[in-house]
């Protein structure tokens, strides 16, 4: 049923027009940062720095483009580059570190893009990527091809594993579960998943600039998962949903939507509670 | 088949195993009993690989596995039970069974070989309760449970019935005599020597982080 509702979400920018299919595109692109982040986040690591993977592979795309003219290189740089990078930081800091870890390594890829030139292009204004790819079905495509593996990652024993791991960590050793090969393994789906939304962002707006490294794009999966109440497998629908309010609001008021994530973070435990409650009732046998 | 030589452990200036060596046949079970900081729970994770040894060595089968971490003593078949059990929270039951199983079976056997190990021991009725709404007895045999789901050789477990009221002691008791009439070999620890009666084949005494009676 889910896979059905992904294949028309997918869709509905073909179906729609204007404004609309254009805002609908770019939120399913919101929602495949989101589905990155949920792979993480259901191995317990709650990144609050997740715009560094998207903005690194979009930045890595364009700069790779202007020098060498090919998007490819981009997104086959980045992956691995995200993944070491995120191995390493859980490796360094551990389970709690790991949120000011990545939220420092965002700020700071946020303060060092301006300053990135190549040719006299970039800085302030980021690099151009001038293109005749079809962004909206490069974007539904992205959004179509991450939510099947996040579904299928869900139901793996690499899912389970990995939410074994986010429970309690020495237990799942105590049994047997290999945790550094599966946070790995979990690294680089989340990371893949994750740049192919920063490349599908650089291709959308054919412009990347460092404000792809904000705060906004790192906590929008957050909220995105705290309104599902914990339940992960919603996070699709709910990222797109939040995006369109969000955007909503932002056209009837400048920056309200800031407002609206605010609001959703101080009632975050509230909100979270409720929600997980309701879903547990049904668990109570 | 399972050599323990001169296990010591400290942690700051406090000295918790003090040179501890004992042997464990194949099939034997080895009751350690001894009052509450004597030594036991460390002496166990030891073993297990969950915490290192300040000095002297662990040997499986004339194996040295002083040190290897948990995953790779369940691989060799040695697998720990905690005290407290830590069964993982977000799942159900039958989830946390299955998850064990799954580093042997495929996802859909594992749910499978899950669901008929749960009827075995009685604890069906839970299989698709979460662990936070288990009693503690329950939680305590699926802790037991999930370790005996490694198909281990050496089981290890570390004061089964302590919080039990007097009916789930019966219970976990049943349970581990019939993993020992099935031949496995083991080391339960308990700090009444009373409570493993019956249970094991041979008696350790720990005090003051060492054997004082074997």
């Amino acid at each position: 049923m889910r896979f059905l509702i992904y294949v028309v979400a997918a869709l509905l920018p073909f179906l729609l027009k204007g404004y609309v299919s254009w805002l609908i595109g770019l939120a399913l692109i919101y929602a495949t940062i989101s589905i990155s982040w949920a792979i993480l986040e259901n191995e317990g690591r709650v990144s609050m720095g997740h715009s560094f993977v998207v903005g690194s592979s979009a930045y890595l795309s364009a700069i790779t483009y202007l020098l060498f003219n090919s998007l490819a290189a981009g997104f086959l740089i980045s992956i691995p580059l995200s993944a070491i990078l995120f191995y390493i930081l859980k490796r360094t800091t551990g389970k709690t570190a790991f949120v000011f870890a990545t939220f420092t390594l965002s700020l700071l890829s946020y303060v060092i893009a301006p300053y990135i030139v190549i040719e006299e292009k970039g800085g302030e204004e980021g690099f151009f990527i001038l293109h005749d790819l079809p962004s909206l079905l490069i974007s539904s495509f992205s959004f179509v091809a991450s939510a099947i593996v996040f579904e299928s990652f869900l139901k793996s024993k690499l899912g389970y594993f990995a939410r074994a791991i986010k429970s309690d960590e020495l237990a799942s050793r105590a049994v047997g579960i290999e945790v550094e090969k599966v946070k790995l393994t979990t690294s680089v789906i989340s990371s893949a998943i994750g740049s192919f939304a920063g490349l599908s962002l650089a291709l959308y707006f054919s412009h990347v600039s460092p404000e792809i490294f904000s705060l906004e794009v790192s906590v929008f999966p957050f909220i995105s998962y705290v309104v599902t109440g914990g339940r992960k497998e919603y996070i699709a629908f709910t990222s797109i949903a939040l995006f369109l309010i969000s955007s909503y609001l932002n056209a009837l008021l400048t920056g309200a939507h800031l407002l609206l994530y605010a609001m959703l973070l101080i009632f975050s435990p509230k909100i979270g509670g409720w929600v997980y409650a309701k879903g547990q009732e049904r668990l109570k046998v | 088949m399972l050599k323990v030589r001169n296990v010591s452990k400290s942690k700051g200036r406090v000295m918790i195993l003090k040179n501890v060596s004992f042997d464990l046949e194949d099939g034997e079970t080895l009751g350690l009993f001894g009052p509450n900081g004597s030594g036991k729970s460390t002496l166990m994770k030891i073993i297990a690989g969950i915490e290192t040894p300040s000095c002297g060595k662990v040997f499986l089968d004339d194996l040295d596995v002083t040190a290897l971490p948990p995953e790779k003593m369940v691989k060799l078949g040695v697998v720990y039970a905690f005290q407290i059990p830590r069964n993982f929270r977000e799942m159900t039951v039958l989830e946390n069974l299955a998850v064990v199983l799954m580093n042997y079976h495929s996802v859909d056997e594992s749910f499978k070989l899950a669901r008929r190990m749960l009827r075995d021991w009685d604890l069906d009725y839970i299989a698709e309760r979460k662990v936070e709404f288990i009693s503690h007895g329950e939680s305590r045999l699926l802790e037991i449970l999930k370790a005996y789901a490694t198909n281990p050789r050496v089981l290890l477990l570390d004061e089964p019935f302590a919080g039990l009221d007097v009916e789930n002691v019966f219970k976990v008791r049943e349970k581990i005599e019939r993993l020992r009439e099935e031949g496995l070999t083991m080391i339960i620890t308990s700090h009444r020597r009373r409570i493993l009666s019956n249970l094991a084949d041979r008696f350790l005494k720990m005090e003051g982080g060492k054997i004082v009676e074997s």
